[in-house]
């Protein structure tokens, strides 16, 4: 080999080598890079990663029941094991849109449950001890777990079959009332159905609906972008391609608003049940629901889509509650075919004792009928005013305890309308019902009336003075659903034992109410009627 | 005889040789040099850059990630079909590796994650993609022609909020 080669040789060698030697050295620098190891202080401390975007926060808990006693309502409490329900819930005082929703929710919930059974409803009684004066809603139960609600006697079906309906009261802010309507299906104990809804009442005006009328129509299109990322995200998908649009989410997402809560601080919150799905969910491979969840859904981004009525509702939010204003008893709604009613009635008075009937109706938010003999009405006016002043109803009982049948046409029409002008002179309210003395009646008394004769189906003959015992047995015990019950608030036994004779039908399921709730209303314009049925 | 005495002024055929051999072994030097240089830039390029959100990063030729802005990217020096990636708090490292395989179904299987956490959908993209979330660590591949992108992600804290992030990971995976 000459010089040359030698020196080319060395060359070669040199950048072999060299470069080798360089690649080793950058390969070992590049193989020794790792990602920042996560023990090592984080670069940039103050970065937080990106959050879903459409997405609502899921709730941790609904709102926390408040305790309903004190709060000016009216208890409701209804069993019927012929077809296997017992529902509690709450009223506000008098009528309303409010209460009327309230009532045909249950109406519905009686309804579906008489279809399934194959039994037409029929409001049902129990024997005394029943325990049934206890009404309204048990605080906390909403949130018992169901198989709980089912098999506590106090709230379940009866034999742990059927529906149960429990309430809580859970917005309580301004003038807005808002109670949580939980509705359990069971069979043999065991739970088949758990769904609620919320029912909001403004104490102010009675007026009022269920959770999907704080939104406002178009509403459920809105909120169902929102819920559907929510559960898409929430079932652990990552995707960021849209949602396809179809009608099935927003019509399920309608359904869903009824069981809308506010919280304290105005935000809204909307629960999906266990179970839940939707074709566009199905669509992105989406399996039912496991779980209920509930989704916030914020003030700013509800608002837009509120009704005038949730608006009110939003804004009621922290607020010191205002409580509705007592209304008598006998202007509440009631609903006689569906709870049992029992129309306790007073011949002969007002007297001295009426004063102390009329206390222990108060006490009970319960109403009666009075039949006033009209010649003492005007030495007792401020009585016959306190009648009407607390919803109960005023009827013509003659002015002198006369036997209509057996007086002339004449007279017994001078005994009505003596009876009924001092009456109205009295409390100022025309008189619609009559009771002829004794029962005794015929058409031509019934046609110079002019109003209906309302006779009774169950007499006490308190006026033969029974033991106190024998009275309260036949006052409790004797009336069914739709009864009219005959007493005189001229005896002292009658006087003496009308507090337990409110607290034994109300033991037994009654709702004691005056002729007009009686007839739901609409007293019968003519003709003779002994009950309500 | 002095130090400077010693010098001598080199004959002709001694400077030729000098040139020669500075010939000889400069101009390897010089390539040597070049290649260290060369070399020392991709290395650099190794040791990672702050993600833009816009620019792709290759996994490999017909393959690139859109990293999301802000992140950290470095890929290893030599066969770049890995590329790793850091959430700018550095919580969560996920690293991407293309491999030639389809379907993407299963994979998560294969790296330990329960089936009953394992889902699959698709992507903006596009692009199918099945993931699984155990514990503190994601996995996922997203496939399409031919070929999957692996997602192997993990994180020293619940992972679960980091979701967001890797969504936007996934949905820059493109594949061609």
């Amino acid at each position: 080999m000459n010089r040359t080669l030698r020196e080319i040789a060395a060359a070669f060698m040199v950048m072999v080598f060299g470069v080798g030697g360089c690649t080793s050295c950058a390969t070992a620098l590049g193989a020794e890079w790792s990602p920042p190891r996560a023990n090592e202080p984080a670069p940039e401390s103050d970065w937080t990663p990106p959050k879903w975007q459409g997405v609502f926060a899921e709730a941790t808990s609904l709102p926390k029941p408040l305790e309903a006693t004190g709060l000016g309502l009216v208890e409701r409490r209804l069993r019927n094991d012929e077809i296997g329900l017992q529902a509690r819930w709450e009223q506000l005082p008098g009528a309303g849109s409010g209460n009327a929703a309230i009532v045909e929710a249950i109406r519905g919930i009686v309804s579906l449950r008489g279809e399934s059974v194959g039994v037409a409803y029929q409001p049902k009684v129990f024997a005394r001890g029943a325990g049934l004066a206890a009404r309204g809603c048990v605080t906390g139960s909403t949130a018992w777990p169901a198989a709980e609600v089912v098999a506590d006697p106090a709230t379940g079906p009866i034999g742990g079959s059927g529906v149960a309906v429990v309430c809580d009261i859970v917005f309580a802010s301004g003038s807005v009332l808002g109670q949580r309507l939980r509705v359990l299906g069971a069979q043999d104990g065991m739970v088949t159905s758990d769904t609620s809804r919320v029912f909001y009442f403004d104490t102010r005006t009675g007026e009022g609906g269920s959770g999907a009328q704080l939104w406002a129509p178009g509403a459920a299109e809105a909120l169902w972008a929102g819920i559907a990322q929510s559960l898409r995200r929430q079932a652990g998908l990552l995707s960021l391609a849209p949602i396809a649009a179809g009608p099935g989410g927003p019509e399920l997402t309608a359904g869903l608003l009824e069981s809308t809560e506010v919280g304290p601080n105005g935000t809204l919150l909307v629960s999906v049940p266990a179970g839940f799905n939707a074709p566009e969910l199905a669509a992105l491979g989406i399996t039912d629901t496991l779980r209920s969840s509930t989704w916030a859904v914020p003030r700013e981004v509800a608002e837009p889509l509120l009704s005038v009525f949730g608006v009110q509702v939003v804004a009621a939010a922290g607020a010191p509650f205002i409580a509705p204003a007592p209304v008598a008893a006998g202007l509440d709604l009631v609903g006689c075919d569906l709870l049992p009613c029992v129309a306790m009635t007073y011949d002969d008075g007002p007297g001295e004792l009426t004063a102390g009937v009329l206390d222990q109706l108060a006490a009970r938010h319960a109403s009666a009928s009075f039949f006033l003999i009209g010649a003492r009405v005007a030495g007792n006016a401020d009585l016959a005013r306190r009648m009407v002043a607390e919803g109960h109803v005023v009827g013509n009982h003659t002015w002198s305890h006369t036997a209509l049948s057996k007086t002339t046409v004449a007279k017994a029409a001078d005994e009505l309308r003596r009876t009924d002008a001092a009456i109205l002179a009295a409390t100022g309210v025309p008189v619609t019902v009559f009771r002829p003395p004794w029962g005794e009646y015929n058409e031509a008394v019934l046609a110079v009336a002019g109003k209906p004769a309302i006779l009774w189906d169950v007499d006490t003959f308190d006026w033969r003075q029974p033991s106190d015992e024998v009275l309260i047995g036949r006052a409790v015990d004797q009336p069914i659903p739709g009864s009219v019950v005959l007493q005189h608030d001229i005896h002292p036994n009658t006087g003496r034992t009308a507090g337990r004779v409110y607290d034994g039908l109300l033991d037994r399921g009654f709702v004691l109410v005056n002729l007009q709730q009686l007839y739901n209303g609409q007293l019968p314009v003519s003709g003779a009627r002994s009950s309500g049925r | 005889m002095n130090a400077a005495a010693s010098w001598r002024r080199p004959s002709p055929r001694m400077r030729s040789r000098r040139r020669r051999a500075t010939a000889i072994l400069g101009v390897p030097l010089l390539v040597v040099l070049a290649s260290f240089a060369w070399l020392l830039v991709g290395g650099l390029d190794s040791f990672g850059h702050t993600a833009d959100g816009v620019t792709p990063t290759d996994i490999e030729s017909r393959t690139t990630v859109v990293v999301p802005a802000g992140w950290q990217v470095a890929g290893t020096r030599l066969g770049k079909d890995t590329v790793n990636v850091s959430t700018p708090d550095g919580v969560l490292t996920a690293t991407l590796r293309l491999v030639p395989v389809e379907p993407v179904v299963g994979y998560t299987e294969a790296w330990d994650v329960a089936p009953s956490l394992s889902r699959s959908e698709t992507l903006a993209s596009g692009l199918t993609v099945v993931h699984g979330l155990d514990d503190r660590r994601f996995v996922a591949a997203v496939g399409g022609e031919g070929a999957a992108v692996l997602v192997d992600a993990q994180a020293v804290q619940d992972l679960s909020s980091y979701l967001p992030a890797l969504a936007e990971l996934l949905e820059g995976i493109r594949l061609s």
